[in-house]
């Protein structure tokens, strides 16, 4: 009987002191959470899927109140989620502008030369460290380090040139960071023209190292008025904030007449 | 004064607890796969071991064998640690959000790390006084941190070699963390008796 008391209080006493001493740290300590992101939490399906391009619906929630958007929004989620969403954080009726990537590289494998043959580690960040697989600096090396790092599974490598699938793509840009040479571009989801080649060189030694090169010949800015591509390095390239304003059937007829077929149009959605 | 040295050489080389005795593996391999995460780690694991061996030193001796209550040693020393831990998630999560985040769950689970828990059963079968004890975990904890920083700083090259395919990930992980057990056992002669 004594035994049991003396272990009861001592336990006791131990256990009542290591609470008290928490519970006071716990009030000294704590860390207030924003009350929406639970909010947003609860709105979420909450099955961590990760295709939103954050690690979980808590990180998508902590970012989504951060930053006061719903980047691609939640996927499983649907339209309605997303709209539920938009409510909680007040900005209901606006238009997000979710993008899209695009791949600034439409040679395939025989239209990229390579002088030698390169038989190192299959991934594009070591490939561009070394001499690399491919003669053009700027090309698509087509190992597809961005198709590793996709949530969705919209990319993937045909004939050494980069697909998207733009129904599963929700522009969460994660292969643009890892992408070594740049080549991957997050455009706006209604955009629906993009210069498919990086090139910066001048069209003879582009020509040296593939067939689709942009040339640079300039065209695409001269042939209409006010038009939204412009020469950058020997490069064409799109300002996307004047395109909105150009005619379509204005930008579908530039990219009838590029020489070398670089201005490349989007039929989808 | 020599006994202190020996404790602590014994503690961070000969008798590592990850190499050695092969306690608390589960963060050993679980946060070791980069530098940052890894001293982070070994900060809280070597905060908690230095705590607990001291404040549990203080319950074993002066509760524990005073009222002969050894039987409730294992609870009063999970209590002692859990409550540490605890307390750790709490500063980190204050001062270090960042930490918190990369930790994840490896952080709540030092309360079942079976490395602090030894730790002071060791404590308490090897009858070291105050200071020893408190040198022993404090020492244990660095040789955690060591072996979790070095096993971070290999995982981190690894990643740039070219790895068959079959040993991706757990494979190659732990066949490194095996070589590096077999290579403190280089220490095992380093003291004697």
């Amino acid at each position: 009987m004594d035994k049991l008391l003396i272990s009861l209080f001592s336990l006791g006493g131990i256990a009542f002191a290591f609470g008290l001493i928490l519970s006071i740290l716990d009030k000294r300590l704590r860390v207030e959470e924003d009350s929406k992101i639970e909010e947003v939490l609860a709105l979420l399906p909450g099955i961590n899927c990760g295709a939103c391009g954050f690690k979980g619906c808590r990180d998508f929630a902590q970012a989504v109140v951060k930053e006061n958007n719903i980047f691609g929004g939640c996927l499983p989620g649907g339209e309605e989620v997303n709209k539920r969403l938009a409510k909680v954080l007040g900005i209901e009726g606006k238009s997000f502008s979710s993008k899209k990537v695009v791949v600034l590289c439409l040679a395939e494998k025989g239209e990229k030369y390579s002088s030698f043959e390169y038989r190192g580690p299959e991934t594009c960040f070591l490939a561009n460290i070394s001499l690399a697989n491919i003669d053009c600096r700027y090309g698509c090396l087509g190992f597809g380090d961005c198709v590793e790092v996709c949530p969705t599974q919209a990319l993937k490598v045909e004939k050494g040139k980069v697909i998207v699938d733009y129904k599963k793509c929700i522009g969460c840009g994660k292969c643009v960071e890892a992408c070594p040479r740049g080549i991957l571009k997050l455009i706006d989801k209604e955009d629906k023209v993009y210069v498919g080649c990086s090139n910066q060189e001048k069209a003879a030694s582009t020509k040296k190292v593939c067939s689709k090169g942009c040339i640079g010949c300039g065209l695409c800015a001269k042939l209409i008025k006010n038009s939204p591509f412009y020469l950058e390095e020997g490069l064409a390239k799109i300002d996307y904030s004047r395109l909105k304003t150009t005619p379509p059937e204005e930008v579908v007829k530039v990219a009838e007449k590029c020489p070398v077929k670089v201005i490349k149009l989007l039929q989808e959605k | 004064m020599r006994d202190l040295f020996l404790i602590f050489l014994s503690a961070v080389l000969v008798n590592n607890f990850v190499l050695t005795y092969f306690l608390g593996i589960c963060p050993f391999l679980g946060v070791s796969s980069s530098y940052e995460q890894a001293v982070g780690m070994g900060l809280a694991v070597t905060f908690v071991m230095s705590l607990a061996s001291s404040i549990c030193w203080i319950f074993y001796h002066l509760i524990l064998v005073k009222f002969g209550l050894l039987i409730l040693e294992y609870v009063v020393f999970i209590l002692v640690i859990a409550s540490l831990v605890q307390m750790v998630e709490m500063f980190i999560r204050k001062y270090s959000p960042s930490l918190y985040q990369s930790l994840g769950i490896y952080l709540p689970l030092i309360t079942t790390n079976c490395a602090i828990l030894g730790l002071v059963l060791f404590m308490v079968i090897r009858d070291y006084n105050f200071i020893q004890s408190v040198v022993f975990g404090f020492s244990s904890g660095l040789g955690f941190s060591l072996v979790l920083v070095m096993m971070a700083g290999i995982r981190e090259e690894l990643k740039f070699s070219d790895i068959p395919q079959a040993l991706k990930g757990a494979g190659i992980t732990l066949i490194t963390a095996g070589i590096l057990a077999l290579a403190f056992m280089g220490f095992s002669g380093l003291i004697s008796s």
